[in-house]
């Protein structure tokens, strides 16, 4: 696969900061989680760069993006270097004014405001007491303010059973275009949390059922790039291509399922540049003191993590005799490694056969 | 020197012909002004303009000023060009309607009084159409991919504001559909009185980046942009002022007719002000006509520092927004601007954008009162509770002189002329 | 009105981002649209730099092509620098 020059993308983790403490979240308690903050002046000059480098559009998270103070300032620096931006939020911090301010840009091209339920119950109880309320608040904010906004379920053991109600919530009453999900993923805080938070392989078979029927219900309105609905949908398609009797599916038997080290890379919140906000412990450089350049096509960190789509899978024991190797791509690297130790394998938690064994099942096709 | 004087000094160079006191000019600027003079070029909109002097003359200028005023050029010229791309293709639909309509402002001054439309730069296209044709323009309007930035009420749009909100093409180009020139739906310029169908009768057939159109006749648009500029209280309207220059610099004017209409239109204050301020700033000799029918009560030096302040300022925080509009008003002029704020339909229809008709506007008079007290209770603690910004006073209350004195029509002329 | 001796240049907003094999990408991030451009699209974009007219770009390409232009190359390159201006990717120098 040819490399770009530079990357099309960054998500800058801009803030260590969050007034949350969600369960299951990513970022705490991760290489991620820092102690203190970058000062404006440092993301400033490294937007520059970006600019140097044609950097398109980078994705604000953190933390919680909105908790920091210069947020305004940084913004105006990342559209002084001709750049658009996301964001991630949690969306208890929105207000008029810094939508107002986020709208006069022009430049925003979404913002994600996490909803984990149809009500207080299911998203405060990993959320916290009050979020859920703030959280909607804020995504009614952006729908006023006509900013494009979209949300984020994140699936647990406390809300898979309440998905009806939070498509209809999203979809019929706020009125949102679509929503992406995903289940809580064995990462940061969520690794100590698991057992209160993750779906066994039965709640998942539920989700996957569940999320499938909303989906059609909607016609497509709910969307994932990880998690039941994804892994459920390209296991049905396993299936069906064995079922057809073709071989092999084309990019499959190999370590393909992640691409985003062709076009992306993440800033840690203390400017250590990583390939990826969920693999924050491999560190590439600093901004300012390193070249992103240099790193995006030089480093050996990220040349091992390009390498891992030409890794077969029949190389790994648990794959060699698998039914599915040959249409599987092996999942997340940033899930491989927290639940292996080593980005560069297979990720058990994308895996359909210890699905299947353990007592998961997809549902029948009509 | 201090930032008034600097901002004076590039009013010169900006109306200055002649290259040696050009020269001069800006060799009085001494090295470590030029970043606050950039800033001042920016915020007032004058980089493309400035920068066409600095490359003209070959003035003493910083190299990195010079880069980034370059830039500045270079975007307005592009966006120009973007715009007029768009501007062509609604006036020829416009034109097989049979719609008249009058380019307004930036888009129609950049064509005919600047050497190169790129010096000066614009946020939107103001086009006037008349009342009748509203409907038909904005539907052409739709047919051309345009869409609307927020939800509006049409017809509380059509009575109580001189054009719909901006409607945007897929290139991001911002059209306000003018019907009028004017209306008193603000709190300010109570006075002011706009023939519309002066306007239309008046105005004559031009062509305009290629395309048939309408325009004002100069009396007309002189008074129409010296109306605009005081709608915006004076506040930093450099460009806006140089533009008035520009007109009268390149069109014949008949003063008489000029004068009668200020006082048609109850503007004739608001025009001496623009005079005088060309005058002050760019040399712009104010004719005799003007001089010896224009002559008014008042404390005029007063005003007319008043009047400088007003145009050179610095000051747009929203302490001083708040200081100006309120504090030192006398108690009946607080309660009415605080009903102003609050309750007029206006502002609450306005803002959120419903129809003054319904009555759930009575509903928003709440949300309405908890949204300024966020806005203004951090300013009004820091103003009346911490007593900061005391140097904001003497600088409201002298604009606050001025605003009274220019809406006082009952104080008009020395003479009865 | 346009000033006199006027040439081409590119927009200091606009992205010009090189891709694979001379292909390139031009990015308006007040609209985001993204544009593709070929080698020979590329190659007149470096060339809009406010020094180079219509005509002096055209010799430039000729010398570059093997076998030179086509004999419609001038229209398609008024075209193309057509479509740049009325996008709002390039505004004109004044020399």
């Amino acid at each position: 696969m040819q490399l770009m020059k530079t990357p099309k993308s960054l998500d800058l983790n801009i803030t260590t900061k969050c007034n949350l403490r969600c369960s299951y979240c990513s970022h705490f308690s991760s290489a991620g989680d820092i102690e203190t903050d970058l000062p404006t002046e440092e993301w400033l000059q490294f937007f520059e760069e970006l600019k140097e480098c044609a950097v398109l559009d980078v994705c604000l998270s953190g933390g919680e993006p909105l908790s920091r103070n210069d947020i305004k300032e940084l913004i105006n620096g990342i559209v002084a270097n001709r750049m658009r931006f996301s964001m991630l939020s949690n969306g208890t911090l929105m207000n008029d004014d810094i939508l107002d301010f986020i709208k006069s840009t022009g430049r925003c091209n979404s913002i994600q405001v996490s909803i984990d339920g149809p009500g207080p119950a299911s998203h405060d109880v990993h959320r916290g007491k009050g979020s859920f309320e703030k959280a909607l608040r804020g995504l009614k904010l952006l729908l006023k303010h006509k900013l494009p906004a979209t949300t984020r379920v994140t699936i647990h053991k406390q809300n898979y059973k309440d998905l009806d109600a939070v498509a209809e919530l999203l979809l019929e009453d706020v009125g949102l275009p679509s929503f992406s999900t995903n289940s809580a993923s064995h990462l940061g805080l969520c690794k100590q949390n698991s057992d209160e938070t993750q779906l066994n392989a039965d709640e998942y078979s539920y989700v996957i059922a569940k999320l499938l029927e909303l989906n059609k219900k909607y016609n497509g309105r709910i969307g994932a790039q990880a998690g039941p609905l994804a892994s459920g949908k390209h296991w049905k398609e396993m299936e069906e291509t064995i079922k057809s009797g073709i071989k092999e599916s084309p990019g499959c038997g190999y370590l393909r399922s992640c691409g985003g080290v062709f076009s992306k890379m993440a800033v840690r919140a203390d400017g250590t540049m990583i390939p990826c906000s969920q693999i924050p412990h491999i560190e590439l450089g600093k901004i300012n003191k390193d070249s992103l350049r240099e790193a995006w096509i030089n480093h050996p960190e990220l040349k091992r993590l390009r390498d891992r789509r030409d890794i077969p899978l029949k190389s790994f024991e648990f794959c060699r005799d698998c039914n599915y190797t040959a249409y599987c791509r092996g999942g997340c690297p940033a899930l491989a490694y927290t639940l292996t130790g080593d980005e560069n394998k297979p990720s058990p938690d994308a895996c359909y056969r210890t699905f299947l064994e353990a007592g998961g099942k997809l549902p029948k096709s009509n | 020197m201090n930032n008034s004087e600097l901002k004076k000094i590039i009013c010169k160079i900006l109306s200055c012909k002649d290259k040696i006191e050009l020269v001069s000019l800006s060799n009085r600027i001494t090295a470590e002004n030029w970043n606050y003079i950039y800033d001042f070029l920016l915020s007032y909109n004058l980089c493309p303009l400035f920068y066409s002097l600095v490359k003209q003359n070959d003035l003493n200028v910083p190299i990195e000023i010079i880069k980034k005023l370059h830039k500045s050029y270079l975007i307005s010229s592009a966006l120009h060009l973007k715009k007029t791309h768009e501007l062509k293709n609604v006036l020829l639909e416009f034109n097989k309607e049979n719609i008249d309509v009058m380019p307004l402002k930036g888009i129609y001054l950049a064509e005919k009084y600047y050497e190169n439309s790129a010096l000066r730069p614009m946020v939107d296209i103001d086009i006037l159409v008349k009342p009748d044709d509203v409907k038909k323009a904005l539907y052409i309007l739709e047919k051309l991919g345009f869409r609307c930035s927020k939800d509006y009420d049409h017809d509380f749009q059509i009575n109580n504001h001189k054009h719909l909100p901006a409607f945007y093409s897929k290139s991001n180009v911002a059209i306000e559909l003018h019907f009028t020139l004017f209306t008193h739906a603000g709190y300010y310029l109570k006075s002011v009185k706009i023939d519309l169908d002066n306007i239309w009768s008046t105005s004559s057939k031009t062509i305009l980046y290629g395309q048939k159109t309408t325009q004002m006749s100069v009396e007309n648009l002189i008074l129409h942009l010296c109306v605009h500029i005081a709608e915006d209280k004076f506040k930093q309207k450099i460009l806006h002022l140089f533009d008035v220059f520009q007109v009268i610099k390149n069109e014949n004017i008949n003063w008489q007719l000029l004068i009668s209409k200020s006082k048609e239109w109850k503007a004739e204050k608001i025009l001496y002000c623009v005079l005088l301020s060309l005058n002050n700033l760019f040399n712009l000799k104010i004719n005799d006509i003007v001089q010896q029918n224009l002559v008014f009560k008042g404390n005029m030096s007063e005003i007319e520092c008043s009047l400088e302040k007003k145009l050179l300022c610095d000051l747009s925080s929203q302490s001083f927004e708040m200081v100006s509009n309120f504090k030192h008003r006398n108690f009946i002029d607080k309660l009415k601007y605080i009903k102003y704020t609050l309750f007029s339909d206006y502002s609450v229809c306005m803002f959120y954008g419903i129809s003054d008709k319904s009555f759930k506007k009575y509903f928003y008079y709440i949300p309405r009162f908890f949204y300024l007290f966020k806005k203004y209770s951090k300013h009004f603690i820091d103003l009346y509770i911490l007593r900061k910004g005391r140097h904001l006073q003497d600088t409201s209350i002298s604009f606050n002189l001025f605003d009274e004195w220019i809406q006082n029509n009952e104080q008009n002329f020395k003479n009865n002329k | 009105m346009q000033a006199k001796n006027e040439f081409p240049t590119v927009n200091p907003m606009v992205v010009y981002r090189e891709e694979f094999d001379d292909w390139a990408v031009l990015f308006d991030p007040d609209t985001n649209e993204t544009f593709g451009l070929d080698p020979v699209s590329s190659f007149i974009w470096k060339k809009l730099d406010g020094k180079h007219s219509i005509e002096k770009i055209l010799n430039e390409l000729d010398k570059e092509c093997e076998g030179g232009v086509p004999e419609d190359a001038p229209k398609h390159i008024e075209e193309f620098v057509s479509d740049l201006k009325n996008r709002g990717l390039i505004g004109y120098e004044q020399n």
